[in-house]
C-alpha cells in the first residue's frame, strides 16, 4: 500500500527527473501516476532542490514508546540528526519493545508520536529528511 | 566469538552459581543480579542458567570477530554498537568487525552481556561461574582482560534484524529516592538493642565504597548488639546482614564466605538481591521487614513475572517470523 508520503515522494522524484508517467505493479497492486506537462524539469529541480524523505516504519503491532524514558538514551526531537540503523523509539506490545530504527542517515522531519499511539506493522511512525 | 579490546578489572563469567558445596566451604559465586542476567539470556532464547559476562566497571570495548547476536541488560552504560546508541536492555545482531562499546554507568552498577547459548566456558563442579577466591571456573578462574576471546556456546538463533528491548522492573519505586529491600529478621535480631532494631527497619543506609561481590558495607545509624559473650561462627548465605563491632552493617553477597562470626540482624530475600547488585556507592537502601510467607510469595511472584515475559517474547518471535 502507498500512503500520502509515499505518493509525494514518488511525485517529487518524477518531477526531479522529468518523468511524465510512472507505473508500479506488484502483487495485487497497481499504481499509475501521470504528471501534466509542466515547466522544464531541470528548472524545477533548480528552484526546489530535491530533499528526499525516508519513512521509519513500525516493526510490530503495538504502542509507540519514545526513546529516553527509562532506557538510558537521550530523547529525540524533530530536527535531530540520526544514523542508519539508529534506534529512534519502540513499538511495544506488553513488555516487549520492538526497535524502530532509522532507514537512512538524516534528520527527524516529523513530530515524534505521542507515547501510546497505536501502530500496525509497516505503518510510518517517523519521517526522516535525508541528504539528497 | 567476541574479542575483549579493553576492560577494567572485575568482569567475570558467571551463571546462577555453584550450589551444593557450602558444607565444604565453597561459596556459591554466580551472578550478583540474577534478574538482569536472566533477562539477557531470555532475550536470546537461552536457558536462564547460561553463562553471561558480568561487567561491574566501564568503559569496556569488544569486537565481534564474526557476525552474531548478543544481548545486554542491567545498568545503563551508554552502550554503542559501531557508534550507534543502544538502550540498556537490548538484543540484536552485530556485523563482523563491529565494536560494542560500554560507556560510563549512569544508573545501576552492573551490566550483563549474553551470547547465543551462553558464553562457552567449561563447567566445573556443575557451574560455569568464576570462583574468584579459589581461582577456578569461568574463564580460567579469573577476571577478564584485553585479548580474551569469548565464544558463544550455540549458533546465532534468528533474531529480528532491527533488534528489540524489554521493560524491566524498576530499581526504585516511582518517586522514591531509596532502594527498598525486603528482609527477614535473622538469628540474632532479638539480641540487638530495641533502639537499634527500630533504626535498622526505619532509617536508610548508604552503600559505602567498600562494596564488591563479597559484600556491601553500609553506613548509617550504628547498631548495638546487646547480648554478652562471643558468638561462634555460623553458616552464612548471600543476603545475610551482619553487624561487626563498629555497628555498621555488611550485606553478604555472591562471593560471601560460607561461615561468619558476626551477629546477624536480617537476611535480604532472594528476589531483592538484584537490587543490591545494581546499587552504587552513595545510593541509600531501606530494609522492609517481611514474613517468611511474604518472602515465599515474592519469590513466586518474581518467577511468575519472568514466565510472563518469556511467553511475551515467544509471541513476539512468532509475530516477527510471520512477517519475514
Amino acid at each position: 500500500m502507498f500512503d500520502k508520503q509515499d505518493l509525494t515522494r514518488l511525485l517529487d522524484a518524477m518531477r526531479a527527473h522529468g518523468v511524465g508517467t510512472l507505473e508500479i505493479e506488484g502483487g495485487d497492486m497497481f499504481l499509475r501516476l501521470v504528471l501534466p506537462a509542466g515547466p522544464a524539469p531541470a528548472a524545477a529541480a533548480r528552484t526546489q532542490p530535491a530533499t528526499a524523505t525516508a519513512a521509519a516504519r513500525s516493526p510490530d503491532i503495538g504502542r509507540f514508546l519514545p526513546r529516553g524514558s527509562d532506557d538510558g538514551l537521550p530523547a529525540l526531537a524533530p530536527g535531530d540528526a540520526v544514523r542508519t540503523g539508529e534506534l529512534l523509539g519502540y513499538v511495544a506490545q506488553g513488555a516487549v519493545r520492538a526497535a524502530l530504527t532509522a532507514p537512512a542517515d538524516g534528520t527527524i522531519a516529523s513530530q515524534i508520536p505521542e507515547p501510546g499511539t497505536l501502530f500496525g506493522h509497516g505503518d510510518t511512525v517517523l519521517t526522516l529528511e535525508t541528504k539528497p | 566469538m567476541i574479542e575483549v579490546l579493553f576492560i577494567p578489572p572485575g568482569a567475570t563469567v558467571q551463571d546462577l552459581g555453584r550450589d551444593g558445596y557450602w558444607s565444604q566451604g565453597l561459596g556459591r559465586a554466580g551472578v550478583m543480579d540474577a534478574l538482569s542476567h536472566g533477562i539477557a539470556n531470555m532475550l536470546l532464547g537461552n536457558g536462564e542458567d547460561a553463562a553471561t559476562l558480568e561487567i561491574p566497571l566501564t568503559p569496556a570495548r569488544f569486537r565481534f570477530r564474526q557476525a552474531g547476536a548478543f544481548a545486554l541488560a542491567g545498568a545503563a552504560c551508554g552502550a554503542t554498537l559501531a557508534g550507534r546508541p543502544l538502550p540498556r536492555v537490548w538484543a540484536g545482531m552485530a556485523d563482523e568487525g563491529e565494536v560494542l562499546e560500554l560507556g560510563p554507568m549512569a544508573s545501576g552498577a552492573r551490566t550483563y552481556l549474553a551470547l547465543p547459548g551462553g558464553i562457552d566456558v567449561p563447567a566445573v563442579l556443575g557451574s560455569r561461574s568464576t570462583q574468584l577466591r579459589e581461582g577456578f571456573g569461568g574463564l580460567e578462574g579469573r577476571v577478564l582482560a584485553a585479548g580474551d576471546l569469548l565464544r558463544a556456546a550455540a549458533d546465532t538463533a534468528p533474531l529480528p534484524l532491527a533488534g528489540f528491548s524489554l521493560t524491566m522492573p524498576a530499581l526504585r519505586a516511582p518517586g522514591v529516592a531509596e532502594i527498598e529491600l525486603r528482609a527477614l529478621p535473622a538469628a540474632e535480631h532479638g539480641d540487638f538493642a530495641p533502639a537499634s532494631r527500630e533504626a535498622f527497619w526505619t532509617t536508610s543506609y548508604a552503600v559505602s565504597q567498600q562494596s564488591n561481590r563479597q559484600g556491601y558495607r553500609l553506613e548509617g545509624e550504628p547498631l548495638a548488639y546487646a547480648a554478652s559473650g562471643e558468638l561462634r561462627s555460623h553458616g552464612i548465605a548471600p543476603g545475610i546482614v551482619q553487624v561487626p563491632g563498629g555497628g555498621q552493617p555488611i550485606i553478604q553477597l555472591a562471593d560471601s564466605a560460607t561461615m561468619g562470626g558476626y551477629p546477624k540482624i536480617a537476611a535480604v530475600i532472594e528476589p531483592d538481591l538484584w537490587r543490591i547488585a545494581q546499587a552504587r556507592p552513595g545510593d541509600r537502601l531501606r530494609f522492609r521487614r517481611v514474613t517468611l510467607a511474604e518472602a515465599a510469595e515474592a519469590a513466586r511472584a518474581q518467577q511468575e513475572s519472568l514466565a510472563g515475559l518469556r511467553a511475551e517474547l515467544e509471541a513476539f518471535r512468532v509475530r516477527q517470523g510471520g512477517w519475514q
